[in-house]
């Protein structure tokens, strides 16, 4: 993946990161529909949660174990 | 037997069983300063992800984490953001660190960054930092188990003694075992935790409303403020995007650079390690699910309660549940204090000495001495801290405040140090200064809060602009020297 590949993941979790909050959380944040018994806006900080791990774990299952500085 | 009796020799054995593991974890570690701090950097993925996961999981999460649903609702959620995205950054940071840290032996964070720009002042600056955040984390800490005790034993034991006799257990593994006390207590507590937090965070929606999706319908019918962000703020009013926004950036900007965090990336026994308890972390997001729906589950069935952070006490002990149940829970909640406590306390007596006493006092201190005098520095700090935990009037909040506020400043500093070959220690030194003072004033100040934005972030802002400045009006450093830090 190299270095490229580590700054198309930074970009992506700074991306992430600006999901969480002002001014992209206040577009999804309400309170239907329910999903899984959970108001939807606690389902959407649950989901970015999920796409942080699934990302992250991807990553590293692609990039070889000597590298990644 | 009375009940509160039940529940007391339940908590006991689990500080007895806590004490056991924690003295005999410390044999497999060598004797020297890199065995009791770093543990001879030989810690596995499990024991790793557990170490940084159960410190997550202190008496702020535990007992505050319900307090916040309870009595703020969705701005509850801020927790469960920055516990998935703030230990990100050091997949990135992390294997450099970790590589530098094998390289030429560094134990603590200062280290580092003493060795990078050639300075003991960075080194007593950055010890300074971390002392004056840990104390008052270490404080609350202390004052949770005292109040633990104080429930269960229904007020018979007063919390100087409860906190006395939970930091002492916590004091004794510490002092004999190093980090591999921590790391193996914070193993067994963190399971304990998980499999309590799920227990009551399933149990208590359905005991008290039929299940999960009935207490938000609930919710969402008499109170739907609670349930969409930013939620309330303290006083139940509602809370800015400008609030709930700035606690997720400070969080996370200061997650990863917490010295006691920080300096696990030394104790992993590889890169890979390292990388994959990274990857995994994320995962103890969905572990504060729980805690949260625990502090949602009192809402409409215990209205009123003060102060909040007793929400999850009052209810366990208000539903008629078995002695041992509620024993269970309390140690779940002496475990949630204990595993910040003793990372904390460990890590402020490493800092304290090695950073401070070594690089301004006595840079010749053999080895050995090093660690003993790191040993009775951790039993000083514990002191220090109960004194002030159990006596003093002052206010935790500010200071909590402040701490979040000061540590979050190490994280430009530390971008600068690894990914900025221009930045120099003036600049570095300089930005951390303003940040911290700038962290100060918009504390003191409250005529100068804007949106309720956490004072922290105009620190990072003050903090960066200094920085490069300050780096750019200064000679550069020997490239030679930098290109081992930043190739």
């Amino acid at each position: 993946m190299g270095k490229v590949g580590l700054r198309s993941l930074a970009v992506f979790f700074a991306a992430l990161f600006v999901a969480t909050m002002w001014p992209v959380y206040p577009l999804v944040s309400r309170v239907r529909p329910f999903l899984f018994g959970l108001p939807f806006s606690l389902v959407y900080v649950l989901g970015l949660s999920l796409v942080a791990f699934v990302a992250l774990l991807w990553y590293d299952w692609q990039t070889p174990n000597d590298d990644a500085s | 037997m009375a009940p509160w009796i039940i529940v007391l020799l339940v908590t006991v054995g689990y500080l007895a069983a806590s004490l056991v593991v924690g003295l005999l974890s410390g044999r497999s570690a060598s004797r020297g300063t890199e065995g009791y701090v770093a543990g001879d950097r030989q810690l596995g993925f499990v024991v790793l992800y557990f170490v940084l996961g159960a410190s997550i999981f202190s008496a702020f999460s535990f007992l505050g984490g319900p307090g916040w649903a309870y009595s703020r609702g969705a701005a509850a959620f801020y927790i469960i953001s920055y516990t998935s995205l703030g230990l990100v950054p050091m997949y990135f940071f992390g294997p450099r660190v970790a590589r530098l840290g094998r390289r030429f032996g560094y134990v603590t964070q200062a280290e580092l960054f003493a060795h990078r720009y050639h300075s003991r002042y960075i080194s007593a600056v950055l010890a300074a930092i971390s002392l004056i955040a840990f104390v008052p984390y270490l404080m609350l800490q202390m004052r949770g188990a005292g109040y633990v005790f104080s429930v269960v034993t229904e007020g018979r034991m007063p919390v100087w003694a409860g906190a006395g006799v939970t930091y002492g257990v916590v004091l004794l593994y510490v002092f004999r075992s190093g980090v591999m006390g921590v790391a193996w207590t914070n193993t067994f507590q963190g399971i304990l935790m998980m499999a309590l937090a799920w227990g009551l965070g399933l149990y208590l929606p359905r005991a008290l409303h039929g299940g999960i999706g009935p207490m938000f319908e609930q919710i969402a019918e008499a109170a739907p403020a609670m349930l969409a962000a930013p939620g309330l703020d303290a006083a139940g009013a509602p809370w800015t995007w400008g609030g709930y926004s700035s606690a997720i950036a400070i969080s996370v900007f200061g997650f990863s650079v917490w010295p006691h965090y920080f300096m696990k990336i030394y104790t992993a026994e590889s890169i890979a390690t390292l990388r994959k308890t990274v990857v995994f972390y994320p995962t103890f997001a969905f572990f504060l699910l729980p805690i949260l729906l625990i502090g949602f589950s009192g809402v409409l069935a215990f209205p009123g309660v003060t102060p909040v952070d007793t929400i999850l006490p009052t209810i366990v002990t208000s539903l008629g549940l078995p002695a041992v149940v509620v024993g269970l829970f309390c140690a779940g909640a002496l475990a949630a204090s204990m595993s910040s406590g003793d990372a904390i306390v460990h890590a402020a007596g490493a800092v304290a000495i090695k950073d401070g006493c070594r690089t301004l006092i006595h840079p010749s201190i053999s080895d050995a001495d090093e660690t003993r005098l790191i040993r009775w520095t951790v039993v000083a700090i514990g002191a220090v801290a109960y004194y002030f935990a159990i006596y003093s009037e002052v206010s935790l909040v500010l200071l909590l405040l402040l701490s979040y506020g000061f540590i979050a400043q190490i994280f430009p500093a530390l971008i600068a140090a690894l990914y900025w070959r221009r930045s120099t220690p003036t600049g570095v030194i300089a930005g951390l200064a303003a940040g911290c003072l700038v962290t100060i004033a918009w504390n003191l100040v409250p005529a100068w809060q804007w949106q309720l934005v956490h004072p922290g972030v105009w620190g990072l802002g003050a903090n960066v602009i200094v920085l490069v400045a300050g780096s750019l009006a200064t000679e550069p450093m020997d490239p030679a020297h930098v290109e081992t830090f930043v190739p």
